[in-house]
């Protein structure tokens, strides 16, 4: 169809129907308003002018009357003819012979009274009034001519106003019109974007622009509709991203947010203009891929996992992001979007259980989602109900082979399912929002146990894990001295584990809390270490006594030269900066002797022993003073337990 | 109707026209004054001979009613009307009434010993039960 131009477009447009309807009002009302107005007017000017011509004419014959000789009337006439307004006098006795009279050149003394204004098409108004005398006898007749022009003028004048008046009224209406249309058209406009924009609000997420929760809904429903109507199929991907808790935790929420923007930044250019990207709350994001089967979604999904592995930069920091996704598939996994969201979350937790990467939805999975749930709720209570048990993982000392230290490790005792590991409580813990409370009971049953220990004259160290969570605890550092005092611990046989990743941000949070804790005597320990960003040089600004090799590189040292190098390298640095090194994953003989070589100062691993419950380890401290040897050939777990 | 049709012949337009003072054909009004007549129907209230006059205006013809008031009140319609209502705020006589319907002017003549009114001398008929009092014009007069 063409599109309207011109006046057409015009009387289309606000202005255009404004002015048709003020035109179409005005086409009424002006004429009815004028010119009754005038019509008005013209009457009063009338009125006034027959008025004044009756009253003076009868005053004037009354006057007459009183002296009727020729002279006298002359001069009375002359006077009043004097004043402009009377142009023609006559006056006859009752025979009809005039007795005086007097009229201008121009005027029409063919008399013919007149009893309208304007009548008889001259502009002089006749009038005849009978003279009596005194007696009131009839003497004569006045006949007079009064100048109709001046009123004549003066109605002319008001209607030249009148229309003057009425053309600048249309004109200024017009232009109100005109000028008030293009107020309301900008109104109209702003209201129009501002409702754009709080649809768009209501539907979209405003830290990434992303659609958010209620707008993947209705693409979701759309993409089923379409699906159903094409017969293909379609993929939902929920994802989640790795270690953002950490960097929100420890970066603070801006650093989280941009790295909420760059991923979704990323995730738009990794799929297609047809695809939906939406950001469900927190670093929760989805997407949905028309027509796009199994294996297509994977190719998608491996596509987005590694534009997110490419490091993120958030204030000159390199950070590690990756992700984890799930993907269910319509309509094989679902035939509603509600259900086809559950499946992929739960295909999403399955590949965050499994450390990352993707996962397509299998319905077995279902059981698991279903165990998490029940898991989360009941690991509240398993905390009140002291079912968490703490395991001690010795810590041998590589110059003089015996246990310098244990790790504190927790185990939760679950009724019915039996012991299960901190991989599989721990992140529903942080999920439940109980981290801390777990943290801290793990404290202080290690605090006392080591205590104990001391009191028993074996003076080692004990080394609990502390979640990034602990650092925001602005009262951490008191509820550790605390810990500390009720327990009768010395202080420095308390070791505290962060990861790397928790120490990135090197936030002044952190600091403060790193030095209270270094002020009070307690030490830290960075665990895991290598496997992050961080340098031995940030190190150096933290009170940092301690540094974990990460197993990864430990356990393939043997075998990996660069893995060897790495190892030894930060044991020097280490050494050089006045830090210990504990390396982790020792597992065979082998690893003890090339660390005893580097000059590591303790090893930990299956090889020196497993984690071992309360009664065990009393048993281990009670029994062995040397648990390594080095130079000896044995590949066999040193201490397996009783 | 039929006094309108013929106030408005022009056959009878063209005769001499003689507008008159009437009343009931069984009343008793004496004789006016042409000063009378004016004060009479400028509301002001007249008694003569112990018969006190009831002034009906004539709006049936609009000529009539402007000869009645350029020769009889000397106003203009505006004013006398102006001058009717400052009267009879003033003072709290009665309004003279109107009558639009010729029938209806004739029967209030008729019907109320005291009252006149005004019209052509050829509209009133024998018949119609009314009677002139008096001339008040004639067109040839002047």
């Amino acid at each position: 169809m063409a599109k309207p131009t011109g006046i057409a477009r015009l009387s289309k447009g606000l202005i255009g129907r404004l002015m048709t309807v003020v035109v179409a009002i005005h086409a009424i009302l002006v004429p009815l308003l004028f010119v009754g107005v005038l019509y008005i007017v013209k009457q009063g000017y009338e009125s006034l002018f027959i008025n004044q011509v009756r009253s003076d004419s009868h005053m004037l014959a009354v006057l007459a009357g009183r002296d009727l000789r020729p002279a006298r009337l002359q001069t009375l006439f002359e006077e009043v003819a004097l004043s402009g307004s009377v142009v023609f006098w006559e006056i006859t006795d009752t025979s009809g012979q005039t007795i005086a009279s007097a009229h201008g050149p121009d005027v029409r003394t063919n008399f013919q009274e007149d009893f309208f204004f304007d009548e008889h098409g001259d502009t002089v108004y006749h009038i005849s009034v009978p003279v009596n005398d005194d007696a009131g006898i009839l003497r004569g007749v006045l006949r007079l001519g009064y100048d109709e022009t001046p009123t004549q003028e003066q109605i002319d004048n008001t209607y030249h106003r009148g229309f003057y008046l009425a053309i600048g009224y249309i004109a200024l209406t017009l232009f109100l019109t005109i000028s008030g249309g293009r107020i309301l058209n900008l109104m109209r406009k702003e209201l129009v974007t501002q409702a754009s924009a709080l649809e768009h609000q209501a539907l979209h997420d405003t830290l990434t622009g992303l659609p958010n929760r209620a707008l993947l809904h209705d693409r979701l429903k759309q993409s089923i509709l379409a699906s159903q109507r094409e017969h293909a199929p379609f993929a939902l991907f929920l994802m989640d991203l790795d270690r953002f808790k950490e960097v929100n935790d420890t970066l603070g929420h801006q650093a989280g947010d941009v790295i909420l923007q760059q991923t979704a930044a990323r995730l738009r250019e990794a799929v297609r203009e047809s695809d939906t990207v939406a950001r469900l709350g927190g670093d929760e994001f989805a997407v949905v891929l028309p027509k796009v089967d199994v294996d297509g979604a994977v190719l998608i999904a491996e596509k987005i996992l590694r534009t997110l592995q490419e490091p993120f930069v958030v204030e000159s920091r390199t950070l590690p992001i990756g992700a984890s996704i799930g993907i269910a598939l319509f309509p094989g996994h679902g035939e509603d979007a509600a259900s086809l969201l559950s499946r992929a979350d739960v295909a999403m937790y399955a590949a965050k259980h499994a450390g990352g990467g993707l996962t397509v939805y299998d319905p077995d999975l279902d059981r698991h989602s279903m165990d998490r749930l029940t898991l989360t709720a009941e690991l509240r209570q398993g905390i009140d109900h002291d079912e968490i048990e703490v395991y001690y993982q010795p810590k041998a000392d590589l110059h003089t082979g015996e246990v310098c230290g244990v790790e504190a490790l927790a185990r939760w005792r679950h009724p019915r399912l039996g012991l299960i590991l901190p991989e599989e409580f721990i992140p529903l813990a942080e999920r439940a929002g109980v981290i801390n409370t777990l943290t801290l009971r793990i404290i202080e049953a290690s605090a006392r146990q080591c205590a104990h220990w001391s009191s028993g004259g074996r003076r080692i160290s004990v080394a609990v894990n502390l979640s990034p969570l602990s650092l925001l605890d602005a009262k951490f550092a008191e509820k550790i001295a605390e810990i500390i005092r009720n327990c009768g611990l010395s202080a420095c046989t308390l070791i505290l584990e962060v990861t790397e990743g928790a120490i990135m941000a090197d936030t002044p949070q952190v600091q403060e809390l790193f030095t209270q804790l270094d002020a009070m005597g307690v030490r830290i320990s960075i665990d895991d270490f290598g496997t992050g960003y961080s340098s031995l040089a940030r190190l150096k600004k933290l009170p940092v006594s301690e540094v974990k090799i990460d197993k990864s590189f430990v356990i393939d040292m043997l075998t990996d030269d660069n893995d060897a190098a790495i190892v030894r390298a930060t044991i020097d640095l280490a050494h050089n900066l006045g830090i210990k090194v504990v390396a982790e994953g020792v597992e065979t003989q082998g690893h003890l002797e090339m660390l005893a070589a580097f000059g590591c100062d303790m090893a930990q691993g299956y090889h020196i022993s497993r984690p071992l419950p309360t009664l065990e380890i009393r048993h281990l401290l009670a029994v062995d003073r040397k648990i390594i040897t080095i130079g000896g050939n044995e590949d066999k777990p040193l201490f397996s337990g009783l | 109707m039929g006094l309108l049709l013929m106030t408005f012949n022009p056959a009878v337009a063209d005769q001499v026209r003689h507008m008159v003072l009437v009343a009931g054909a069984n009343a008793y009004v004496p004789p006016l004054t042409p000063a009378e007549v004016r004060k009479l129907f400028l509301g002001v209230v007249i008694t003569k001979d112990g018969q006190r006059i009831e002034p009906l205006l004539n709006l049936t013809d609009p000529l009539l009613h402007e000869v009645f008031l350029q020769k009889v009140v000397f106003m203009s319609s505006e004013n006398y009307q102006r001058q009717l209502l400052a009267r009879i705020n003033h003072l709290g006589d009665p309004r003279p009434q109107e009558y639009s319907d010729p029938w209806q002017l004739i029967s209030a003549l008729r019907s109320r010993p005291g009252a006149v009114s005004y019209m052509w001398a050829q509209d009133t008929r024998p018949r119609m039960g009314l009677k002139i009092v008096q001339e008040l014009w004639q067109s040839r007069q002047e």
